[in-house]
C-alpha cells in the first residue's frame, strides 16, 4: 500500500464561524471556555451515540425500552436509515432483500427478547416449514437464517415504535474529546448550510461509539490493477456493485476467476450457477483458494468443524459456543496473547453448509465447469478484452490464465486507525488497542482508559477482540447493548428492566405500541 | 425522467435542525425615517408609507373652552403620511397571524400574504421577516429590500416574480444570516439606527429595521466567558412555545467581520426532512403549496476545511500507558506539496476534472458513494468536502454481443458516427453500433458525462431510443434532444441492438 494513511490536505482557507481551532485540535481535554471562544455552540444531552448504524439502533432500542426518554439521547449519523450501510453491502454481495442472511433466528435487532424469533414469525405468517426447520436443525436441515428483507422491515417497524427518528441528528462526527470537569464533547459537522456554525458540540456524560468497521480494504493487487490500467470493470470486489459481470456473461460465454473461501464467495458462485442454470449459459468458473481445506478443521476434537473441497464450513460466523458455551467462558477470562490465540482459532474464513450450494458445486465439478486452484494472484493485466492473471501456486510454479472477469470475494477490514474518530480516540482520549489490534473495551463495553466522570462505550466490529467474542454480529450488538444498558442502569440513567417491566414492554412490542 | 443536475455537495445534505436564535429575543433597531416599522411576536414588518402633499393648512377650529389660551398656528407640514388602507390591512394581517400563537409564524404568514397580495390591486412596498422553525421567511414587495451588509448579501423583489399588476414580489425561506439583517421598504435610511435603540413590540415610524443576528444587545463588548449555548429545537419536533421574553443575558460569540467568510446564502432546503433524496436538489423544487421563486442551487461549495497537523499524543500521568502505537509520519504541511493530495497513480493528466469527495486515502469519488471505488474505505466517515480531480471512468456499457465500453469520455453512438464533425474534431469519441436491421441512425444518440452522471441524449434518430431502468415494467421512449440520466442497470435499445449501463459508483 503506497498511499499514505493520512487524510488529504486541503488548501488553507479562512476559518468559518464556529470551526475547530488549532488549540482545540491540539488539546486532549477541553473546557467549556475553549469552545465558547471558538464560537462552537454546545448542546447538552446525557447520552450521545454516533455511527447510527445497527449498533446505535440496537443500543438506543434497549435504552428506550428501559425507559429513557427520546430527549435524553441523540444519534449522530450520516445515514438515513440504521441499516442503510448494511443493506448496501449485503445487496452488492448478492444478498438482496429476498435472500437469506447468515444469522440466527433469534438474533433480532428489532427485538431485545429474541422472541418471537424470525422463524416463529415466518411460521405465524403461514410458513410452517421454517418452524420445523429450527426444530430439527442442524442435523436434519441446514441452519435456519432470516431473509434480509425481513430483518430490515422489522427494524423499520421497531424504529418507528421507539420514535428513533426523533433522536437522529444528521452530520459527520469529527471527534470526541474529554471535558474538563467531567463528561465529553462530541463534535458534529452538520450538513453544509444546515446550521450557522460549521460545527456543533454535544456535551454529554456518556458517549457510545458505534461506527462499525472503517471500511473494506481492497487487496493491493486489485487497487494496483485499477489505478494502473484505469479499468474498474473486469477486476471487481464482491462488496461493490458488479452486476455488469453477470450481465456480460449473459451476453456471451466467459470464464470467471473467483477468489476467496467465505460466504460471499458462496453467494457469488450461487449467482453465477443460478444464471447458468436458468439461462443455459456456458460460464466456466475457476475458484482460487489460498488455503485449501480438505478435512475437518479446528483445534481439538471438541472444536472440530467440517471442511471439504477447499471450504471450511461453519454454520455462523462464530462457533455456537461463543454465545454461551465454553468458548465464551474461555475468552472472557483470557488476556493478551492467550486471547489473541483464541480469536485466531475461531476466526478464519468459512462458509455455512447449504444443501443447494453443495449440489451446485458437485454438479460443476462433475461437468467440469467448476475448477479449483490453490495459490495467490501475483499479477493482473488487461489483454484485449480479457484479464491475464498470473497465479503463484505453492507446488506447481506460476500459472497464467486469461479471464473475462475476476471477482475478489475476500473481505478484509481496514485498521481502526483508518477511521478518523477512532484514530482521534487513540491519540487524544486515552483509548488503546486490544490483543487483536482493535479498540480495547471492558466487559461492560466501556472503552478502556477513557473514563472521565462519564464513560465512552463502544460496540460493533471496531471492538472485535474484547472479552466477549462475536461483537460484529446482530446478536453481538444486542449483547453489547445489554451490557451497556446494565451499566447505565447502575449509574441511574435508565430504569431497571426487571421481570415486570420486561413483560409489559414485551407486550407493547407485540402490540407494536409506540413508546 | 430526471432532469440532469450537477451533483450536490453530499449525500445527506439535508436534515439537521438549524440553530436559530429565538426571534422575539433578538434586538431590532429602527433607523429614523417616515415609513412604518411594526414588530409583533415572530414578525418584523417594514411598510412603505406613501406621502401625499399636505393640503392647505386650515386653521384649526378652536372650540371655546373655558380657561384655554390660543396656541400659535403650527407651520404646515411639508408632507403627511397618508393613512393607507392597504398598510392597515397588512398590519392587521400580520397581527392576526402573529396572534395565532405559533412561535414560528413564518410559513403561515408567508401563505397568508400570498393570498392577500392576490386580492390587492396596488400593494404598498413592504418587507417582512418572520421566524420559521429553522430560519426566516422573507417577503419583499415593491421597493422592499433585505440586506446583510456584513456578508454582502442582498435580496430585492426584482429577483422574484411579478404579480398581475406588475408589482415585483419575492418570497423566500432563508437561513438566518449570522450578521445583522437590514429590512427596508425602499426609502433610503439617512441615519444609522442608534446602537441602543431596540423595538421590542409595537409600530413606530422608521426607514429601516435592523435585526440583530443573536439575542444579545448589539453593543456586546468583551469576549464572552461562559459557554455559548444555543437552544436547538429537538429534531423533528415542533418546539414548545417559548416562554415570554424576559431577555436573558446570554453572551454571544461576537461576529468579527474580518473573519467572516461570505457564505453563499444557502437557500432554505425545503426537503430538509426528506431524507430519501440523495443529491438531486434542484430537480425537486419546493414541496410547500405556495409557488415560490426558483431557488438556485448552491453554486460554489464551501471552501474545504483545513486539515491541521496532528497534535502531540497525550501523555499519561498515572498508570501504564496504552500499548504503544507505531509512531506516525509527521503530517505534511497543508499547501506545501500541492500535488500531494493526488493519489500516486493519478498525476496531473488529461482527463476531465470533476468535483468529488476524496476518501481518506486520497481517491476521488462520487459524493454519493458510501465506499471508495478504488480502495473500499468508507467515505461517510469524513466530512464531505468537494475537491476537483481527474474523473475516473463512470461505468461501462455492456452490449448485447458482450462487448464493453468504458465510459471515460463523451461518445456519439450510431451507424456512422465518424461522419459527425464533433467526432472529427475530437470532441466526441465515435461508438459504432452495427445493426443488421438498419434501425440505428447514422448519428443516433450521444452519451455525455456530466459531473458524476452519465446522460443519454437521443439526437433525433429516425427510429428512436428506448430505455428501461432496472426493475421498470417496460420500455419508455426518449424524447429527442432531451437528456436522461442513466442509473446503473438501465437497458437501452436502439434498432435491433441493446446495451446496458453499469456503474460501480453511486448507490444500489
Amino acid at each position: 500500500m503506497s498511499e499514505s494513511t493520512i487524510a488529504p490536505q486541503h488548501a488553507r482557507t479562512p476559518a468559518q464561524p464556529g470551526d475547530l481551532t488549532d488549540q482545540l485540535i491540539a488539546t486532549d481535554s477541553w473546557t467549556d471556555q475553549m469552545l465558547a471562544e471558538a464560537g462552537i455552540p454546545v448542546i447538552d444531552v446525557p447520552f450521545v451515540t454516533f455511527g447510527g448504524g445497527i449498533g446505535s439502533f440496537v443500543t438506543v432500542d434497549y435504552l428506550r425500552i428501559c425507559g429513557v426518554p427520546t430527549s435524553a439521547m441523540r444519534v449522530l449519523t450520516p445515514l438515513k436509515m440504521p441499516w442503510e450501510s448494511y443493506e448496501y453491502l449485503t445487496t452488492v454481495s448478492q444478498i438482496p432483500r429476498g435472500e437469506r442472511l447468515r444469522s440466527d433466528s433469534s438474533s433480532c435487532p428489532d427485538n431485545i427478547w429474541g422472541f418471537p424469533s424470525y422463524a416463529v414469525r415466518e411460521a405465524l405468517q403461514g410458513d410452517l416449514k421454517q418452524a420445523w426447520n429450527v426444530l430439527v436443525e442442524p442435523i436434519f436441515a441446514n441452519y435456519y437464517t432470516p431473509r434480509a428483507g425481513h430483518a430490515f422491515e422489522s427494524m423499520e417497524k421497531e424504529m418507528h415504535r421507539i420514535r428513533y427518528p426523533e433522536m437522529v441528528v444528521h452530520g459527520q462526527v469529527r471527534m470526541v474529546r474529554r471535558r474538563v470537569g467531567g463528561g465529553y464533547f462530541t463534535v458534529l459537522t452538520p450538513p453544509e448550510g444546515a446550521t450557522p456554525t460549521k460545527r456543533i458540540a454535544y456535551r454529554s456524560q456518556w458517549v457510545h461509539v458505534a461506527v462499525g468497521y472503517p471500511g473494506l480494504k481492497f487487496l493491493p493487487d486489485l487497487q494496483r490493477y485499477r489505478s494502473e490500467h484505469n479499468d474498474y470493470s473486469r477486476v471487481v470486489n464482491a462488496y461493490e456493485r458488479h452486476e455488469h459481470v453477470y450481465e456480460r456473461l449473459q451476453q456471451r460465454p466467459g470464464t470467471v476467476l473467483i477468489r476467496g473461501g467465505g460466504i460471499v464467495a458462496s453467494r457469488v458462485l450461487q449467482r453465477l450457477i443460478d444464471d447458468r442454470d436458468q439461462r443455459g449459459l456456458q460460464t466456466q468458473i475457476v475458484h482460487l483458494f489460498r488455503t485449501y481445506v480438505d478435512k475437518p478443521h479446528g483445534t481439538g476434537i471438541l472444536k472440530r468443524r467440517k471442511g471439504a473441497d477447499g471450504w471450511a464450513y461453519q454454520g455462523f460466523n462464530y462457533p455456537k459456543s461463543v454465545w454461551g458455551g465454553q468458548l465464551k467462558q474461555q475468552v472472557r477470562t483470557s488476556e493478551g496473547a492467550e486471547r489473541k490465540r483464541l480469536y485466531e482459532e475461531m476466526g478464519g474464513t468459512n462458509t455455512p453448509v447449504r444443501r443447494d450450494w453443495q449440489e451446485q458445486l458437485r454438479r460443476g465439478r462433475a461437468e467440469g465447469w467448476y475448477r479449483v486452484m490453490i495459490g495467490s494472484i501475483e499479477d493482473m493485466r488487461p489483454v484485449g478484452d480479457l484479464v491475464e492473471v498470473r497465479v503463484g501456486t505453492p507446488d506447481q510454479g506460476p500459472h497464467v490464465g486469461t479471464f473475462d472477469a475476476v471477482i475478489d470475494c475476500t473481505g478484509l477490514e481496514a485498521d481502526i486507525r483508518e477511521h478518523r474518530v477512532l484514530a482521534d480516540l487513540l491519540d487524544h482520549s486515552g483509548a488503546g488497542r486490544n490483543p487483536v489490534g482493535r479498540l480495547d473495551v471492558q466487559r461492560n463495553f466501556e472503552v478502556t482508559g477513557t473514563a472521565n466522570g462519564g464513560k465512552i462505550y463502544a460496540s460493533g466490529s471496531a471492538t472485535l477482540g474484547g472479552p466477549f467474542p462475536g461483537v460484529d454480529t446482530f446478536f453481538g450488538l444486542q449483547i453489547a447493548a445489554q451490557e451497556i444498558a446494565d451499566d447505565l442502569i447502575r449509574q441511574g440513567f435508565a430504569r431497571r428492566l426487571g421481570p415486570g417491566r420486561s413483560t409489559s414492554q414485551w407486550w407493547k412490542w407485540v402490540r407494536n405500541k409506540q413508546i | 425522467m430526471s432532469v440532469p443536475t450537477p451533483p450536490v455537495p453530499l449525500a445527506g445534505a439535508s436534515g439537521a435542525p438549524a440553530t436559530v436564535p429565538p426571534f422575539d429575543q433578538v434586538a431590532v433597531r429602527v433607523a429614523p425615517g417616515r415609513d412604518l416599522v411594526v414588530r409583533l411576536p415572530g414578525v418584523l414588518l417594514v411598510a412603505g408609507v406613501t406621502t401625499s402633499p399636505a393640503g392647505p393648512a386650515t386653521a384649526p377650529v378652536r372650540p371655546a373652552l373655558v380657561g384655554w389660551g390660543p396656541a400659535p398656528v403650527p407651520a404646515a407640514p411639508v408632507a403627511a403620511p397618508a393613512g393607507d388602507a392597504h398598510v392597515g390591512e397588512l398590519v392587521t394581517l400580520c397581527r392576526r397571524v402573529s396572534a395565532a400563537g405559533s412561535r414560528a409564524p413564518g410559513r403561515r404568514l408567508h401563505e397568508e400574504l400570498r393570498g392577500w397580495l392576490l386580492t390587492v390591486t396596488d400593494p404598498p412596498s413592504f418587507a417582512v421577516a418572520a421566524a420559521t422553525e429553522d430560519g426566516l421567511a422573507l417577503v419583499l414587495v415593491g421597493g422592499g429590500t433585505a440586506e446583510v451588509p456584513d456578508l454582502g448579501l442582498r435580496l430585492t423583489p426584482a429577483e422574484g416574480e411579478e404579480l398581475a399588476n406588475g408589482t415585483p414580489v419575492l418570497d423566500r425561506f432563508v437561513t438566518w444570516p449570522p450578521a445583522a439583517l437590514h429590512l427596508s421598504a425602499g426609502s433610503p435610511a439617512d441615519t444609522a439606527p442608534h446602537p441602543l435603540a431596540d423595538l421590542e413590540a409595537g409600530a413606530v415610524p422608521g426607514a429601516a429595521a435592523v435585526l440583530a443576528p443573536a439575542p444579545a444587545p448589539a453593543a456586546a463588548g468583551p469576549v464572552p466567558t461562559g459557554t455559548t449555548q444555543l437552544r436547538l429545537p429537538a429534531p423533528h419536533v415542533t418546539p414548545p412555545p417559548m416562554p415570554p421574553p424576559p431577555r436573558p443575558a446570554v453572551p454571544t460569540p461576537p461576529v468579527r467581520p474580518a473573519e467572516v467568510v461570505a457564505p453563499p446564502a444557502p437557500p432554505h432546503d425545503h426537503a430538509a426532512h426528506d431524507h430519501a433524496h440523495h443529491g438531486d436538489h434542484a430537480a425537486h423544487g419546493h414541496a410547500a403549496p405556495p409557488p415560490v421563486a426558483p431557488v438556485p442551487p448552491p453554486v460554489e461549495p464551501a471552501p474545504p476545511p483545513v486539515e491541521l497537523p496532528a497534535p502531540k499524543k497525550s501523555a499519561l500521568l498515572f498508570g501504564d500507558a496504552a500499548p504503544p502505537e507505531p509512531r506516525r509520519e509527521p503530517l505534511p504541511m497543508p499547501g506545501a506539496e500541492p500535488a500531494a493530495s493526488a493519489p500516486a497513480g493519478e498525476p496531473e493528466d488529461e482527463r476531465p476534472q470533476v468535483k468529488g469527495i476524496r476518501c481518506k486515502n486520497g481517491h476521488l469519488n462520487d459524493p454519493r458513494a458510501g465506499f471508495c471505488a478504488l480502495c473500499g474505505i468508507r467515505t461517510t466517515q469524513q466530512t464531505a468536502v468537494l475537491v476537483e480531480g481527474p474523473r475516473p471512468p463512470l461505468g461501462l456499457l455492456v452490449f448485447d454481443d458482450g462487448a464493453t465500453v468504458s465510459l471515460d469520455t463523451d461518445y456519439l453512438v450510431g451507424r456512422e458516427p465518424e461522419t459527425d464533425e464533433r467526432v472529427a474534431s475530437g470532441q466526441l469519441r465515435p461508438l459504432l453500433v452495427v445493426d443488421p436491421t438498419g434501425g440505428v441512425s447514422r448519428h443516433h444518440a450521444e452519451i455525455r458525462l456530466e459531473g458524476w452522471d452519465v446522460l443519454l441524449v437521443d439526437t433525433g434518430s429516425a427510429n428512436g431510443t428506448l430505455v428501461a431502468p432496472r426493475g421498470a415494467p417496460g420500455w419508455s421512449s426518449l424524447v429527442p434532444d432531451q437528456p436522461i440520466r442513466l442509473t446503473p442497470g438501465t437497458a437501452v435499445r436502439m434498432g435491433g441492438r441493446q446495451f446496458a449501463f453499469e456503474s460501480p459508483h453511486g448507490g444500489f
